[in-house]
């Protein structure tokens, strides 16, 4: 069970790991679009705003993912000590099991070894809704990022002959925000069931 | 569960071997733990590995009280040695565990702190325990390469860890050497195996020589008692060891 949590954790970790390469396909993508908006001069002055509203998505994003990994690491120490802690006290409770004297020694030291179980557990739990509640924030922060991405495409249009290489950058945009959407909801989903 | 056995005693002044355990599974090494004790305060000798810290802890229950246990001495590194630690600081928090200098960084990945810790220099040192003076005898590459034996002057007994171990067969059980020819064919593999340096080996056969020993109590195996401790140490002397023989 405990090795599954560990094992879970890895996997989430190995979610942002994607999430943080996506986000830095955004700024890449960003980068390049406000480039081109230079190109096409005055036309693409409402491209050039918006896709340096992209590139803030893709710093906001990369930066909740790096706190992400922070809260990550916290939840591994925190399973591996849990992990620690459980086989100590498998370990006394199976030596407390030998008799009445056994029992007695032991007792004082299991009952210390359970009340810090107890709060490991409740900080893995505390670990796991922070984790919740920050992926839900990227949620939202991949729905604005999507908005954004639209209105690229919007304001492509007004971008005279380059009109055709902005269109391109905003679909690229949203392709890649979306592909970051769907991660971020497969992220939820897996905390909410960790966390169930 | 293993069985306690009291090997020697004056007056308050106690060795406790805590050894042979029937319910040991296969896969794990068996290990002998010495208790010494003055009475009020006590120390524990390799303690073992986390695996067997119930058999042991239990078997000290029937003894001895097991809350009297101040120190730890730990022979060298190995996780059948000292394991357990971290189980033990569970049990008292306050508990010192004496082990080569070598190894107090080291042993912190099984349990412990700076705090738990007490290095002991190459050269050895004198613990009190109590009313206990023991000295911490070097054996550096006996092994380990940093290693030491217990000596108790008062009852002339060496804890001597990986000297003297042997690896027997289930029909060879006795607490004590009985037969020292038959029993030290058991122990032949395991020293030519183990101990590093003829040069090692030389200086703690002189050191052993001349210390007044009434026991040799090994981690492994039987207690060699009486004449079989200068025997043992005369074929430990004649023995080749530490030119790379497999």
């Amino acid at each position: 069970m405990l090795m599954n949590e560990l094992k879970a954790i890895a996997e989430i970790n190995e979610e942002i790991k994607c999430i943080v390469c996506a986000a830095e396909n955004i700024s890449l993508t960003a980068t390049n679009a406000v480039l081109v908006a230079r190109q096409a001069g005055i036309n693409a002055i409402g491209f050039s705003v918006v896709a340096r509203e992209l590139r803030v998505f893709s710093e906001n994003t990369a930066l909740a993912m790096h706190g992400l990994s922070g809260l990550i690491y916290r939840q591994v120490v925190a399973s591996a000590a849990k992990r620690h802690r459980k086989r100590s006290l498998s370990l006394l409770a199976k030596t407390a099991a030998y008799g009445e004297l056994t029992q007695t020694r032991l007792s004082p030291a299991c009952m210390r070894s359970q009340a810090q179980l107890d709060e490991l557990e409740q900080l893995i739990a505390n670990l796991l809704h922070e984790l919740l509640i920050a992926i839900r924030r990227t949620g939202k922060q991949c729905a604005t990022g999507l908005v954004i991405s639209r209105s690229a495409e919007i304001e492509a249009a007004y971008g005279g002959v380059l009109a055709q290489s902005l269109r391109q950058v905003a679909q690229d945009a949203e392709e890649v925000i979306t592909h970051i959407a769907v991660r971020v909801r497969n992220l939820e989903s897996r905390l909410a069931e960790a966390k169930s | 569960m293993k069985q306690a056995t009291i090997i020697y005693q004056s007056g308050q002044h106690q060795w406790i071997a805590v050894a042979r355990d029937p319910e040991r599974p296969n896969y794990l090494i068996d290990t002998n733990e010495y208790l010494i004790t003055d009475g009020t305060m006590a120390i524990l000798t390799d303690p073992g590995g986390s695996e067997i810290f119930s058999m042991v802890f239990a078997a000290i229950c029937e003894a001895f009280d097991p809350a009297k246990i101040s120190v730890l001495f730990a022979s060298h590194q190995d996780p059948d040695i000292i394991s357990s630690l971290s189980l033990w600081l569970d049990f008292n928090p306050a508990l010192k565990c004496h082990i080569s200098r070598l190894w107090t960084t080291f042993i912190p990945h099984f349990g412990g702190t700076d705090e738990t810790l007490i290095g002991i220099p190459d050269s050895g040192s004198v613990m009190t325990v109590g009313k206990l003076k023991l000295q911490t005898i070097p054996a550096h590459y006996l092994h380990s390469s940093g290693n030491f034996h217990l000596y108790d002057e008062a009852a002339r007994i060496l804890f001597s860890g990986d000297i003297g171990a042997a690896m027997l067969p289930e029909e060879l059980n006795d607490l004590f050497v009985k037969d020292f020819d038959r029993h030290i064919r058991y122990a032949e593999g395991f020293h030519r195996r183990w101990m590093g340096s003829p040069e090692a080996k030389r200086l703690w056969c002189e050191r052993a020589a001349a210390m007044k020993i009434d026991m040799l109590c090994p981690q492994h195996g039987a207690i060699y008692k009486g004449a079989d401790v200068e025997r043992f140490i005369n074929w430990f002397a004649e023995l080749q060891v530490g030119s790379g023989l497999v």
